[in-house]
């Protein structure tokens, strides 16, 4: 019995001396919660994080499936041989029949908000981190930055959507209804003349972090939604006078060795190689083909990814006769075989090209094509906003508060670099058509169509034109539902997620 | 008067001849005793210390320091009779003498044999009573009968009770199994009955001589089984326990242990979700069923809890498997044992054996033609491919023509490929399996090597495992022994299908078969290229571009090799006669590695040949031990009081480091390592968890039939949250064995009744290992050219977290009828896993799409039942056994508001919805009302936005005139009503057949495929009845098929309750034919089998498996049919050889 006591004694001791030890497992191969948003490098890791959700939130399929296939820049190469759901969400992204279960308006909804989040996150720790007051104010300018990137993005395609502005720590956080258009746009701006006031000047050359000069732009873009064309042109003013200025050649705006450059406000940084930096949004815009190789240099198979994004000819045919941004902006593969399995002779200039008798032709987003040496691994960035939108912006807001003739002196040297004479539009009216047209051309396949349409009252006209128009291109074709084009009012935005309706109980948009 | 006189000389000639007989029998039997040998053993000298033990505790001893045996009924002693004797140095003879004349028994010895017998005195004076109060038999003419008892082998069988019935007159048969009675008349009966044999009854007859083989008794009842942390007497087992004896699945040509259960136990269900070779198997006891943290048992390998797969275990090592399903039996097992816990026990040689046994099974497999798609051959493909551009030109304005291809099917005479065949090889399985058991000299050591090799049905697939377990104990002396167990196992697995780089969805949605089988079957794998060199895709007009799925399969290289040691050493210490203290160490090793290859030849349906070629190669490698003491205290006290207690402590630590490499950017496809390749990317990590647990129990009886147990373990765990981190699982059950009251004993056709009810708590805690902990990943951006380090959340850490409980109750009752030849056990359960690990699906508005967290609560209940009856018992023996199982659940409580899981989607891939109220996982989508016929039915009808005249129209259950997805419901539920096993065994002389059933009633099942097998752009191949479709109002088709119009084919592929199929089936598992030969020298038993697995499946099934199951029995998420690896049916010849 005692030996028993000793045993039992001896298990007591064992246990209570070593338990807590024994039982203490942090992961070893990655960081938690826990030990991190504690110190200066681990914040400055944390906003890097949340630069990286610019390139899911906004250099994503999504953006381009609603800011420019919605429009009526794009259409697609109609693959009848893949009918995948994703392919035809698109389509119906396109064909304005798009439902709340599509994945890619999902996408564009979950993104945001994942960059909301980590954004939120720096914000809610970074007071308690004890930084100094420097450090602070750079993390806090350009997180509150992103946020108003994010939200602005949200409340333009989706409306009023619910603000978190404040990390979820538990599921109790999480359930927020929808708010109010003019209550997001409050908190965007706020955090926006919060960023403006922490965040440094541009400096050049530049390396893709948020400036001043970026958050004044986006400001600018806020108050031209919001009509407030005053305190645009106040923005853009100091925008102007931050020593950006136009690159001489539009096509080499693109080009890989100006990424960041003085034109360049702010965009998304991609990096090739096997780093996972690399971006490949160009290959879903390349033609569906057995081989690409004449495209990009490399061979290979685009039988599936390919076809979407699809310049129109009508889009081709707005080009001012002599401008430069057409060729930079497209080209048109030529070639012979069925759908899928083309086989690509020539690249040919879009300038009053017409397809040959006997060949298959499709025209392709060719300013973000560079060389690249691996399958799907380029290089390139993507802009978000250039020198030449601080330009046109400001001649918008000029021409909306009637101050058409000094609005021309920042339309025109954007003509000017296109090879294209200055313009005389006097009225209001016209002027505004103008740099609407304008803005269409410059930025191009720069996911900025849709929302320039939207926000310019010009949407519902301009895109039932653009229905009848496809669906005579590509009559006989088949694949253009008849219900589909028909652009109303309530199509101006996007179904909230499905899930997020069943989930967090959210009110649908009307027409959804 | 004289009848009188007659009488008197009647009793007296019986008393006579009685007396006589038995001083005969006994004097034979004593001066038998007396010869040599037996004397040799009477004069052995012995050392006995017992005080108020158990008499067959101390003949225990005997046995052991003396090499006899005893033999005795328990009439003569009962086994609780307690004795007390302090003898040292002293023969036999005289301990036996002085243990025995106490309690008036006597004792012969009979080789090496100690038989047992009452004193006669008793008989004399029933004797007389017997005569006294049968007057009748004095005139009757006496009769004598002599005979003899043997064994079931023909040995002779002393000291067996051979009493006249209806009276206690009686007598033992002698050394040589032999005896002589006296009877009244013809219609006497004898009954024959000696400890561990069957009684028999038998009625005299005209007889005089009367030879007689006794059966053993079927032990059942006696039976030892393997409990949590040691063994029990089946009869004083109060939780619900099933034990199988893997002796009896030895025959079935498979892999998997987990293969031979199927059918055989109440409550578990076990599906064979694919074929593939060495996988594919899903269990779930009780219906157990969880949302994040898993359904599977807790396997224990001889006492230890293993981590990792268990298909590496060759089911040839197995001795027998305990399922713990009740709420107390599993509950000692803490932390992990809430979906119930299958104790696995490995073979250990018999005392005083040496045996040697060989088996070898040669076995071919083939897939059956049932539930195979009945796809189109090429004329119909090409016919309706026709039809679909007819209907684009006269609906759609199409002006293209159709393609020349499809213009003349009538004429088409090219080949017709059968895509699902193609994919198919001949398969076939063979094992070898030697053991060696010997337990001698205080040493036992059972070995046995394996090896096991299986080619699958599929091309480029096959499985081989070589494995080895040495199970050794030495007795350093009577009270100390220890043991070292040690398995490695060797197995390598090929499976194209599965290769992650080849086909992200693995066996499952979009799969190689899946996506095979529809491949235009105007297609040939052999089609070749202008070089003479064959395709590795194709293509057609208006058609999905294809890979060559043949040389895809033939050339992807997916290998997978582990190397696993499983093995423990332990040291046990008996001490205090009541004390038994055992400390063990447990070790579970495995490295494992995977090698990918995919070349560019090798297409996918979404990637298709020729791409780059992309390779991996990933390392598995973890260890896990576990450290275990624990201390026995088992005693009597005051003769009926029974007391065990158990306490014991353990640690368990388990950690895993995984390496992988990616290769991609081949140059070609000569060099497959990954140095070949341009691009490699890495990646590597670790993962650990620990567990540390108390735990005691504690068994008390009264009298062996007022049963009583509780049980407490305590866990603490790495993988809760540093605040939640201890746990308590109590258990409480009790039993009562009613037949062995008094008042029972006139129910005389029930042997054998009894009640038990347990309750406990159990845990489940797979929850990941770190889940506690908000993850931070690795998210990196450029800034000014440069890669720069960044960090973002991936998860929201909750240091509250903590393992599920499942607290249980059990109520059951074991029946005996016809002294134990029909056993029934009958169960009710009712149990609630609640606390759950639940991934709580959250607003992405918060940058995340859920939270772990403790919430929501589940209710289970069922009814088990299950029969064992030997229905012949003569030359030719019939037994069977049979189960059925029905297992129900309810969702009480979900996460925050009550979210419920799934049914978000409108495909397949997310067709299952949770909702509380509801039986969990259930199938969620519209209900098909066949299409718009004409105008007028469309107009009429409620439409979904793509909807035209010719589609398909589901109900709108909602009745707002729009169909959307607000109009789904349930649409049937993929647990089956019950469950059921039946299992019967035949042998006749030498021959023996056994089949075993097993089948599932109620269960229903989504047949996925048709979402592409019915897709009506003209892609893929199709149905055959798909050409019935809707052409034009006049020509509306069969009117289950909707019409090609572009913008309106991807709706009807949306779940609806069509293609949810009854899977109710019935399978013979197995049937096996075997002979035995006849003895020949050395060989010990040689027998012959022929065994078909998966011989047949009855069912109304449309897909080839019933048990299909995309998720394996996950409760959740089960129960479609994605055309997963098929199941062969397996027909191989054995050999079993015992020398």
């Amino acid at each position: 019995m005692k030996r028993t006591l000793y045993i039992l004694a001896f298990t007591a001791v064992f246990l209570t001396s070593c338990s807590d030890e024994f039982l203490n497992r942090v992961p070893e191969s990655s960081v938690t919660s826990g030990n991190f948003y504690k110190t200066e490098a681990q914040f400055d890791q944390a906003l890097v994080g949340a630069y990286a959700s610019v390139r899911a939130a906004k250099g994503s399929i999504a953006s381009w499936t609603m800011g420019e296939m919605r429009s009526d820049n794009t259409h697609l190469e109609f693959n009848n041989t893949n009918r995948g759901g994703q392919y035809v969400e698109r389509e119906d992204t396109d064909f304005f029949i798009d439902r709340n279960v599509s994945n890619t308006v999902a996408d564009k909804y979950n993104t945001a908000y994942l960059g909301i989040g980590r954004v939120n996150n720096i914000l809610d720790f970074v007071t308690p981190a004890g930084l100094s007051q420097q450090v602070s104010d750079r993390l806090v300018g350009q997180a509150k930055f992103l946020r108003a990137l994010f939200y602005f993005d949200l409340v333009r395609y989706f409306g009023g959507v619910p603000l978190y502005v404040k990390a979820v720590q538990g599921a109790k956080d999480a359930y927020i209804p929808r708010s109010t258009v003019d209550e997001v746009y409050k908190v965007i701006v706020d955090d926006l003349k919060d960023a403006i006031a922490k965040l440094p000047a541009p400096t050049f050359p530049q390396n893709g972090r948020a400036t001043q000069g970026a958050a004044r732009m986006l400001l600018a873009d806020v108050y031209l939604v919001k009509k407030d064309f005053a305190s645009a042109e106040t923005e853009l003013k100091s925008v102007l006078q931050m020593g950006y200025q136009l690159l001489p050649d539009y096509a080499s705006v693109f080009a890989l060795g100006n990424k960041n450059s003085r034109e360049s406000i702010f965009e998304i940084q991609y990096q090739q190689g096997n780093q996972g930096q690399n971006s490949d949004f160009v290959y879903p815009f390349l033609p569906l083909a057995s081989d690409v190789k004449i495209l990009t240099g490399i061979a290979s198979q685009n039988r599936q990814g390919g076809g979407w994004n699809t310049p129109t000819f009508e889009m081709i045919g707005t080009y001012e006769t002599g401008d430069k941004r057409l060729e930079a902006s497209i080209a048109v593969a030529e070639g012979t075989g069925v759908v899928g399995d083309m086989f690509i002779e020539a690249v040919k200039t879009p300038v009053g090209y017409k397809v040959p008798a006997g060949k298959r032709a499709y025209p392709f987003i060719k300013k973000y094509l560079h060389p690249h040496s691996l399958e799907q691994n380029t290089d390139d960035n993507f802009p978000i906003y250039r020198y030449s939108d601080a330009l046109l912006s400001m001649a918008e807001a000029l021409n909306e508060q009637n101050k058409s003739a000094e609005a021309l002196t920042y339309l025109n040297p954007v003509r000017v670099r296109a090879g294209l004479s200055t313009t005389t539009a006097v009225s209001q009216a016209a002027l505004r058509e103008v740099i609407l047209h304008e803005r269409r051309v410059e930025f191009a396949f720069e996911n900025k169509r849709w929302l320039d349409l939207v926000r310019t009252g010009n949407a519902i006209d301009v895109m039932t034109k653009n229905g009848a128009y496809i669906k005579a291109v590509h009559a006989g074709e088949s694949y253009i539902p008849s219900t589909s084009y028909t652009v109303t009012q309530q199509k101006l935005l996007f179904p909230i997620p499905n899930r997020e309706i069943l989930i967090g109980n959210l009110t649908q948009n009307p027409g959804y | 008067m004289k009848k009188n006189a007659t009488r008197q000389f009647g009793i007296k000639l019986m008393r006579f001849s009685l007396t006589q007989g038995l001083v005969m029998v006994l004097m034979m039997g004593v001066s038998y005793a007396h010869t040599s040998t037996a004397q040799k053993y009477l004069e052995r000298r012995l050392t006995l210390e017992a005080q108020d033990k158990q008499i067959k505790k101390v003949f225990e001893e005997i046995e052991k320091a003396t090499e006899v045996r005893f033999v005795y009924s328990s009439q003569v002693i009962g086994s609780s009779q307690r004795v007390s004797i302090h003898e040292n140095n002293t023969t036999l003879s005289a301990v036996l003498d002085q243990l025995l004349t106490p309690l008036k028994v006597k004792f012969e010895l009979v080789g090496r044999k100690v038989v047992l017998s009452a004193n006669v005195i008793q008989n004399k004076l029933e004797v007389q009573n017997l005569a006294e109060n049968n007057g009748e038999s004095i005139v009757s003419p006496k009769k004598v009968i002599t005979g003899k008892v043997t064994d079931e082998k023909g040995l002779p069988l002393p000291g067996v009770n051979v009493i006249l019935k209806g009276t206690q007159k009686g007598i033992t048969t002698n050394a040589d199994g032999n005896y002589t009675i006296e009877v009244p008349d013809d219609n006497s009966s004898l009954i024959f009955s000696f400890v561990g044999y069957k009684s028999k009854e038998i009625l005299v007859g005209s007889r005089n001589e009367i030879l007689l083989s006794l059966l053993p008794e079927d032990k059942a009842l006696e039976e030892i089984v393997v409990v949590g942390y040691g063994t029990q007497k089946q009869r004083e087992v109060t939780g619900s326990i099933a034990t199988i004896q893997a002796g009896q699945l030895e025959d079935q040509p498979v892999g998997q242990f987990a293969q031979k259960l199927q059918g055989r136990v109440a409550g578990v269900q076990i599906n064979q979700t694919s074929g593939a070779p060495g996988a594919g198997i899903s269990i779930r006891i009780r219906g157990a069923a969880s949302i994040n943290a898993g359904n599977s048992p807790l396997y224990v390998v001889d006492g230890f809890p293993i981590v990792g797969g268990i298909n590496n275990i060759n089911p040839n090592e197995i001795e027998s498997f305990s399922i713990l399903k009740g709420a107390s039996a599993a509950a000692l097992y803490g932390s992990r044992a809430a979906n119930g816990v299958v104790l696995i026990t490995t073979k250990q040689a018999k005392p005083g054996k040496t045996s040697i046994q060989f088996s070898a099974t040669y076995g071919v497999a083939k897939v059956p033609q049932r539930g195979r798609a009945k796809l189109m051959n090429a004329k119909e493909f090409l016919q309706d491919r026709k039809s679909i551009f007819e209907d684009k030109i006269k609906y759609e304005g199409y002006t293209g023509g159709i393609p020349e291809l499809y213009q003349n099917p009538e004429a088409y005479t090219g080949k017709s490929t059968d895509w699902y065949e193609e994919l198919l090889q001949p398969a076939g399985q063979n094992s070898y399996n030697l053991s060696l058991l010997s337990n001698k000299d205080n040493f036992s050591t059972a070995t046995t090597l394996g090896y096991y090799k299986e080619k699958g049905s599929v091309i480029n697939s096959d499985f081989q495992r070589f494995s080895l377990r040495s199970n050794n104990e030495y007795k350093v002396n009577k009270a100390i022994k220890v043991g070292i167990n040690i398995a490695p196992t060797f197995q390598v697995a090929n499976n194209p299908m599965t290769s992650a780089l080849n086909n992200p969805t693995g066996d499952g949605f979009y799969g190689v078969i899946y996506s095979a089988i529809i491949t235009p079957p105007i297609f040939s794998p052999d089609d070749t290229n202008p070089d003479g060199t064959r395709k590795v895709s194709f293509s057609g007009p208006g058609l999905f571009t294809f890979p060559n799925w043949k040389r895809s399969l033939e050339e992807t290289t997916n290998k997978t090799s582990s190397t696993r040691l499983l093995s423990s050493a332990y040291v046990q210490a008996e001490f205090l006669n009541d004390f038994r203290f055992k400390s063990s160490v447990s070790i579970d090793l495995q490295s494992q590695k995977q090698r990918v290859f995919s070349p560019s030849t090798v297409g996918t349906i979404f990637a298709n040949a020729p791409k780059l070629a992309t390779g991996a190669y990933a390392t598995t490698d973890y260890t896990s031990w576990l450290t275990e003491n624990t201390l026995n205290y088992n005693k009597t006290i005051a003769k009926d009081h029974f007391v065990e207690v158990l306490v014991g402590y353990s640690a368990q630590l388990f950690r895993q480091e995984y390496n992988s490499l990616t290769g991609t950017g081949f140059p070609d496809d000569a060099v497959s390592w990954i140095d070949a390749a341009a691009i490699r990317n890495g990646s590597s990590n670790s993962t650990e968890w620990s567990l540390l647990s108390m735990y005691s129990r504690l068994n008390y009886n009264f009298k062996g039939k007022y049963l009583l147990a509780a049980s407490i373990r305590r866990d603490g765990s790495s993988r809760f949250g540093s605040d939640n981190r201890w746990g308590t699982f109590p258990s409480i059950s009790a039993g009562w064995i009613i037949s062995d009251e008094a008042f029972a004993q006139s129910w005389r056709k029930l042997s054998y009744l009894k009640l038990r009810s347990e309750f406990g708590d159990a845990g489940n805690f797979n929850i990941g290992n770190y889940s506690q902990f908000g993850n931070i990943n690795s998210t990196n951006y450029v800034f000014g050219g440069s890669l720069v380090q960044g960090r973002s959340p991936s998860s929201i850490g909750n240091t509250q977290l903590t393992w599920e409980t499942t607290r249980g109750m059990d109520v059951g009752l074991d029946i005996g009828l016809f002294n134990d030849r029909i056993a029934l056990t009958l169960d009710y359960y009712d149990k609630r896993t609640k606390n759950m690990l639940y991934q709580v699906d959250i607003p992405n508005g918060a940058g995340f799409s859920n939270i772990q967290d403790n919430i929501g609560e589940f209710h289970f209940w069922g009814y088990e039942f299950g029969a064992t009856t030997k229905n012949l018992v003569g030359n030719l023996k019939w037994s069977s056994d049979f189960n059925i199982s029905v297992n129900r659940n309810n969702v009480i409580k979900l996460g925050t508001n009550n979210t419920p899981i799934g049914g978000l989607g409108e495909y397949s891939s997310d067709i299952w919805k949770t909702e509380v109220g509801h039986p969990m996982g259930q199938f969620y989508g519209f209900v098909f009302d066949g299409i718009y016929k004409n105008q007028a039915e469309f107009d009429a009808g409620p439409k979904h936005s793509t909807s035209q005249v010719g589609t398909m129209r589901m109900k709108d259950l909602n009745g707002d005139g729009v169909i959307n997805s607000l109009d789904r419901t349930y649409i049937g539920n993929p647990s089956p009503k019950f469950l059921f096993g039946i299992n019967n065994s035949f042998s006749y002389k030498n021959f023996d057949l056994n089949l075993v059933f097993s089948g599932a009633y109620g269960n229903k099942m989504y047949y996925s495929l048709a979402e592409w097998s019915e897709t009506l752009e003209g892609i893929f191949n199709v149905e055959t009845y798909m050409k019935d479709r809707w052409r034009s109002p006049e020509n509306p088709g069969a009117g289950m098929v909707g019409r090609s119009l572009s913008g309106t084919t991807a709706f009807p592929r949306t779940n609806q309750d069509r293609l949810v199929k009854d899977a109710s089936y019935l399978t013979l598992k197995n049937v096996t034919f075997g002979y035995t030969l006849p003895k020949i020298r050395s060989v010990a038993k040689a027998r012959i089998f022929l065994s078909v697995q998966q011989a047949f499946i009855l069912t109304k099934y449309k897909g080839a498996n019933p048990e299909a199951s995309l998720n394996g029995l996950s409760g959740l998420r089960e129960g479609v049919d994605v055309s997963p690896y098929p199941i062969p049916r397996t027909v191989a010849l054995g050999l079993n050889f015992n020398f």
